[in-house]
């Protein structure tokens, strides 16, 4: 058990320097100049120097790199040219919101997901797998924006149910905020869960449709077991193994859907905050965003390797 | 002695679709199981043998309705179990246990070996929950395995080991047939002969009744007491043991007897070769199904499909005997 967890913890530490090192590289490799941006172009000469010197712009990449890996290790993100601010408090400020959404998304696509997978698979070639199919496709074939702008165009504005941006009405506390809260994170939500359900529920059924022929289901159903149990204890349980690892990693592709949802619904969350970065070249933000999202899926990725390991005994934690 | 018939299987046939055309009417099968019918008796080992492709394991799991039966009918103590649905086919299901093939894929891999035999018995509730523990550690201790595997998990053992399993899982129901599907040929020739002992002194111990499948003669002439030899989905030979072992009237029969290993080379008798493949059960051949690779065939066994004739107890379909009775 622990050496399993030595061995998951060194592989995410191991994926992280390479996650942090590319994003230092393309940041760089970037076209324009974040002085431009930083400092305004009325200021002297000599404050430009001082200023590129206080925040290191003026050493060799070589030199800016260690001194980023350095800083990082004592937890240091930088400061945020646009905002002036320590980013790592800037993304604390922000990133509740979006790990709240994607957190929420994930629990609802697998919560459905998985048992429409499962049916799917288990009437295979029949109408209801067929109908299945069809809206998964379909699912997975939507543009973001699009589907965002629509759901907005809808339920917020013909039929105005939904507030059509941000993520809390300032001025509200106690339930009412909460509640408020609650009303500007359902089309966030919805949005993310009809891109990322049909995932779920095309890898559940091609998982489930290998397992329904293997000859253990066989074996359970000549024991005289309910058709059901025979389905969700011996069939679905093997075939969640592969959903969960899959489920690791839709979660990094989902940091993607995460940045365009946010930014259709003024959402202040992190996604939109990469997306008004990137306009900014607010390298420090950017790379510190980009660092703690990396790490959340890294993070989210060793729990799906032990979810595994629980499910399917000859992944052995030893 | 009286018999008692526990299993009757009359016409038995298990058809697969091959090719549908396009309204989605099928337009070729294979005849896995063509027109099979037999009895079986409570206490009896009944052997059926058969080339790989013979359709031998498909009677067995229409037997138990793990497949489909395309036609014919078979009754379970004179209860006509065909078309069983639901609880009633559980209930069937609980008497009539099947050991599997292969014991590598029959065990899934994330159900301990304990749980996997307690499980049957919980989900018929024939025994109180305690009671369930004790009776899967006494069968682990039957077939010979130690108490201690009751948590550990199917790959941890090996081959022989995973097919005591089987045998225990079979057992947990107190079943009165056992279907042992060829339980012991994918095992080592060693490990082969304790599962085979193992099943002879359960039966004498538990009186129960076995359907034995196998391809390997040898091994089913150890075991059985009546023997079907099977060709292509059909029945070419039923008889006792003896009676098919001192005089096998079906050439086919005297074939597969000819090629059993004799270890004495002064006694070894003259092999019968049968030239070429078992045909494909797709495209099978007119008349008698073994006509293509008969040693004595007549011009009639390519035309006329023989009937099952009876000489007291001894079955066979050949127009050899045929004409005999006539």
């Amino acid at each position: 058990m622990f050496k399993f967890l030595q061995k998951q913890l060194i592989k995410g530490f191991i994926t992280l320097f390479i996650a942090v090192s590319i994003t230092f590289l393309i940041l760089r490799l970037m076209p324009g100049d974040p002085t431009t941006m930083l400092i305004d172009p009325r200021m002297t000469e000599e404050a430009r120097q001082r200023l590129l010197i206080d925040f290191g712009l003026d050493k060799s990449l070589i030199t800016q790199y260690f001194l980023y890996l350095k800083q990082l290790f004592y937890g240091n993100l930088g400061v945020s040219f646009v905002f002036r601010a320590p980013v790592s408090e800037i993304i604390r400020e922000r990133l509740p919101w979006t790990l709240a959404l994607m957190g929420i998304t994930q629990i609802i696509t697998i919560a459905v997901g998985i048992p429409l997978g499962v049916m799917a698979a288990y009437k295979r070639g029949k109408l209801t797998d067929q109908i299945i199919n069809a809206l998964s496709i379909l699912g997975i074939s939507i543009f973001v924006p699009w589907l965002g702008i629509m759901l907005l165009f809808f339920f917020g504005y013909i039929l105005p149910i939904f507030p059509v941006g941000g993520g809390y009405t300032p001025g509200l506390s106690g339930w009412e905020y909460f509640l408020d809260v609650g009303m500007h994170f359902i089309l966030p939500v919805l949005t993310l869960t009809i891109i990322y359900l049909a995932n779920y529920i095309l890898f559940t059924r091609a998982s489930m449709v290998d397992v329904l022929n293997e000859d253990y289901i066989r074996t359970a159903r000549s024991k005289g077991m309910k058709e059901n149990r025979v389905i969700w204890k011996h069939g679905a349980r093997n075939a969640m193994v592969s959903t969960v690892t899959v489920a690791g990693m839709l979660l990094g592709r989902m940091v993607g859907g995460a940045v365009l949802t946010e930014t259709v619904y003024a959402y202040p969350g992190v996604g939109r905050m990469i997306y008004d970065a990137v306009g900014q070249q607010d390298f420090p933000l950017l790379q510190g965003s980009f660092i703690v999202l990396a790490l959340t899926v890294i993070v989210m990725n060793i729990l799906a390797d032990f979810i595994c390991a629980y499910l399917d005994p000859r992944i052995k934690m030893e | 002695m009286k018999k008692q018939k526990i299993l009757e299987i009359k016409n038995l046939k298990t058809y697969f679709p091959l090719k549908r055309n396009f309204f989605g009417q099928v337009t070729n099968y294979v005849k896995a199981v063509d027109d099979v019918s037999f009895d079986l008796h409570k206490g009896e080992i009944l052997g059926i043998v058969g080339e790989t492709g013979s359709g031998k394991s498909t009677i067995g799991r229409s037997l138990l309705r793990l497949v489909e039966p395309t036609g014919g009918s078979i009754f379970y103590r004179d209860k006509n179990i065909t078309k069983m649905k639901g609880e009633k086919l559980r209930k069937i299901r609980k008497n009539i246990q099947m050991i599997f093939q292969d014991p590598f894929a029959s065990l899934n891999p994330r159900i301990s070996i304990g749980e996997c035999i307690v499980e049957p018995m919980r989900e018929h509730a024939i025994y109180r929950k305690s009671d369930c523990f004790q009776r899967a550690l006494m069968l682990l201790e039957k077939v010979g395995l130690d108490k201690d595997y009751y948590i550990r998990y199917p790959h941890e053992f090996s081959g022989g080991q995973r097919q005591r399993v089987g045998i225990a899982r079979a057992l947990a129901l107190n079943p009165e047939i056992i279907i042992a599907d060829e339980a012991v040929s994918s095992l080592d020739v060693s490990v082969q002969a304790q599962i085979i002992n193992l099943f002879s002194d359960l039966q004498q111990e538990l009186g129960l009744t076995y359907i034995f499948i196998a391809h390997d003669l040898s091994v089913v002439k150890f075991v059985s007491n009546r023997i079907i030899v099977i060709y292509l989905g059909e029945i070419m030979e039923i008889a006792y043991k003896e009676d098919l072992f001192n005089q096998p009237l079906h050439p086919y029969t005297q074939a597969l007897i000819s090629a059993i290993p004799v270890p004495d080379p002064k006694k070894r008798g003259r092999r019968i070769i049968l030239k070429g493949e078992i045909p494909s059960p797709a495209h099978p051949p007119t008349g008698c199904k073994f006509s293509t690779r008969c040693f004595k065939v007549m011009d009639v066994c390519h035309e006329i499909r023989p009937d099952l004739v009876n000489f007291d107890n001894h079955q066979v379909r050949c127009h050899l005997y045929q004409k005999k009775e006539e």
